[in-house]
C-alpha cells in the first residue's frame, strides 16, 4: 500500500477524475502494480532500509495507449454504471491537456518520491539508475508545466521538452546516448 | 473466425447506442471508430467495460483494438460468449 500511496500523490490530478473513495482507489492502484497490461505493470523501486523512498513505473513506449486503455478499463468497473459517463468525459477533458505521444523508447509513466525522502535527489538517483539500466535509450515522460521542481530535475538529466508547450501537461524526451 | 450471429450483432447494436446515443446512422458490420463522432480513445474503453458487463465477458488487453470494424468486434465477442 505505500508505493498504491506514492504513485497516487505523483499522479492526483489524473486519479482524481475517478472521484473514488481513496481506499479504494488505493486498492486498484495497489492491484495494477505489476499486472499484466497496465501502466504499472514495471515498477523500479529505491528502497532506504526496508522503506521505499521512491517508485517508477515504465514500459515500452510503443505500449502508452494501450496501457492507458487498460488501466482506464480498470477504475472504470469500480465505479457504478451510472457513474462511468461522466468519468468519461472528465478524463476526456483530463487527456485533451496532454501532449500526444506516439514514439518509441521507454516512456516513464509514473516518478514518485515518499515525502520523508524529499529533497535528498531520491528521484535523481532513481532516475539515474532506470537510465544506466536501460543503456541509454531514448526515454519519453510527462510532466505538469507547472512542476517547476520535476522539470529542473528532468533538464539536468538531459531531457528536453517537445514544443509547442500548448497544453497544461507537456513532453519531455531524452535522446539515446 | 466464422462469422458473427445476427442476434449477437443487434445486442452489440444495443450497447453501442447507448454508448454513442449522438450517432444518427445506422451502426452496420463495417461502421469503424473513424465513422462514429465522439469514439475516441478515452470513448472505446467506456464501450469495452459496458460490453463486458452486457455480454459476461472479459476482453483481454491485446483485444482492446483487435478489431477494424463493428463486424469484426461481433465476431470477437461471439468468440468469447
Amino acid at each position: 500500500m505505500r508505493l498504491a500511496t506514492l504513485i497516487q500523490e505523483a499522479a492526483a490530478g489524473y486519479y482524481g477524475v475517478f472521484a473514488l473513495p481513496y481506499s479504494e482507489l488505493l486498492e486498484e492502484i495497489a492491484s495494477q502494480i505489476l499486472a499484466a497490461g497496465t501502466e504499472l505493470e514495471s515498477i523500479w523501486v529505491l528502497r532506504e532500509g526496508d522503506v521505499p523512498a521512491g517508485v517508477a513505473a515504465a514500459f515500452d513506449a510503443s505500449s502508452l495507449a494501450i496501457r492507458r486503455q487498460v488501466s482506464l478499463a480498470r477504475f472504470l468497473k469500480r465505479l457504478p454504471r451510472e457513474d462511468r459517463r461522466s468519468c468519461l468525459a472528465r478524463m476526456q477533458e483530463y487527456v485533451a491537456e496532454i501532449e500526444p505521444y506516439s514514439g518509441d523508447g521507454l516512456y516513464l509513466a509514473r516518478v514518485a518520491v515518499s515525502p520523508a525522502y524529499r529533497k535528498r535527489g531520491v528521484a535523481s538517483r532513481l532516475m539515474k539508475g532506470l537510465i544506466a539500466e536501460i543503456g541509454g535509450e531514448k526515454i519519453a515522460l510527462h510532466v505538469a508545466t507547472d512542476n517547476a521542481a520535476a522539470i529542473a530535475l528532468y533538464r539536468k538529466l538531459g531531457f528536453n521538452p517537445l514544443l509547442p508547450h500548448a497544453k497544461q501537461i507537456g513532453l519531455f524526451i531524452r535522446y539515446s546516448t | 473466425m466464422k462469422e458473427s450471429s445476427d442476434k449477437t450483432f443487434r445486442k452489440l447494436k444495443g450497447v453501442l447506442s447507448d454508448v454513442f446515443p449522438d450517432y444518427r446512422a445506422s451502426f452496420d458490420r463495417a461502421v469503424t471508430a473513424d465513422d462514429v463522432p465522439g469514439w475516441d480513445s478515452t470513448a472505446h474503453v467506456g464501450l469495452i467495460v459496458e460490453i463486458e458487463d452486457r455480454f459476461g465477458i472479459t476482453f483481454e488487453p491485446e483485444e482492446y483494438v483487435r478489431f477494424k470494424n463493428l463486424g469484426e468486434l461481433a465476431d470477437l465477442i461471439e468468440s468469447k460468449s
